[in-house]
């Protein structure tokens, strides 16, 4: 924020003896800001209403945090996510909000990214079962992130890394493999194809 | 519009994909839809205006994403051709720009529409 961020707002509340006012952090996705102390509650970006919903209960006292942060995530908001946890990098509003519906849907945890640098971001800051990748993002495109996120793993890690992108040709499919990336999913995006592809590359993951 | 008219502008297949999620949802992304392209359309335009190829393709492309993924057959076709054009160095002209507008209208308006006929109360006099 401008004049002050959110970390110097939260110090001079601290230091105001006759403030007890409760601080809720929101922070970018993955973002460590090693605000712990003073704090209520953290919630990560974009937010969404029933992690919203739950923070302010814990802020308020109202339920016990069950973990240090509450990340945002789609899918079941209570437990281990059912399938896996996905990492969705796709810039475009419509393609996001229908790729999340249908794998929140189906029972899977979805962090969401709008461009390249934060796919690289969210990917070192966390492991995910895969990820889905749109191939033109500004910043980082798709194949320059997944090569930053295959340089990152070196050889300790492979993220399953799937491709989304309009090009229907075979040289994008050549591409995408080119870059790093796994498989590849046409779009518009079907529900089948995209959860038959997702739970594959999950499995494969998690063995 | 005639039955064949709407098959060919909406893919009901992706259509009725979506309307799995409510019809709320399907709503709600048309909205959301109309608040994310029409100022697109304007920087279309200023990108047609100005000769500004990169511009255009990117505009263009992002349309076509949005438009595909609702089931938008004939506005993303038209932003495919707009793309194409750009790709081959071919000028981009009003009447491009008017194909895009048009499909989009007929997108918007037609999925409108089909939900207030899908959610439309039964008529107790035709049930019986």
């Amino acid at each position: 924020m401008p004049e002050m961020d959110g970390l110097e707002v939260k110090d001079a509340i601290d230091d105001e003896p006759t403030l007890t006012t409760r601080l809720v952090l929101m922070t970018a996705l993955g973002e460590d800001t090693g605000a712990g102390a003073g704090v209520s509650a953290s919630l990560s970006k974009p937010i969404h209403r029933d992690e919203l919903w739950a923070c302010m209960r814990i802020a308020l006292g109202l339920e016990v945090q069950r973990s240090a942060e509450i990340a945002s995530r789609t899918g079941p908001t209570s437990g281990e996510p059912a399938f896996g946890r996905l990492l969705l990098a796709e810039d475009n509003l419509i393609n996001r909000k229908v790729a999340v519906a249908m794998l929140s849907n189906a029972g899977y945890r979805v962090d969401t990214v709008l461009d390249g640098v934060a796919a690289v971001q969210a990917a070192v800051a966390q492991p995910y079962d895969a990820i889905l990748m749109d191939c033109q993002m500004p910043e980082l495109n798709g194949y320059e992130a997944t090569a930053a996120i295959r340089a990152e793993e070196g050889s300790r890690r492979h993220t399953p890394i799937i491709a989304m992108t309009a090009g229907a040709r075979r040289e994008d499919r050549e591409l995408c493999l080119a870059a790093g990336m796994d498989s590849y999913l046409a779009k518009p995006v079907s529900k089948d194809a995209l959860l038959s592809l997702v739970s594959r590359y999950v499995a494969i993951g998690q063995l | 519009m005639s039955a064949s008219a709407d098959a060919i502008t909406i893919d009901h297949v992706i259509f009725d994909e979506l309307r799995e999620f409510g019809d709320d949802f399907v709503a709600h992304l048309v909205a959301q839809f109309g608040l994310h392209v029409d100022p697109l359309l304007v920087q279309l335009a200023d990108a047609v205006n100005s000769g500004d190829h990169a511009a255009l393709a990117v505009i263009a492309h992002t349309i076509r994403g949005s438009g595909a993924q609702l089931g938008g057959r004939r506005l993303a076709s038209s932003c495919a051709r707009l793309e194409e054009k750009v790709t081959a160095g071919l000028p981009v002209g009003q009447n491009d720009l008017q194909d895009v507008a048009v499909e989009y209208e007929r997108l918007r308006s037609m999925i409108t529409h089909r939900l207030s006929i899908l959610n439309r109360p039964l008529d107790p006099a035709s049930a019986t």
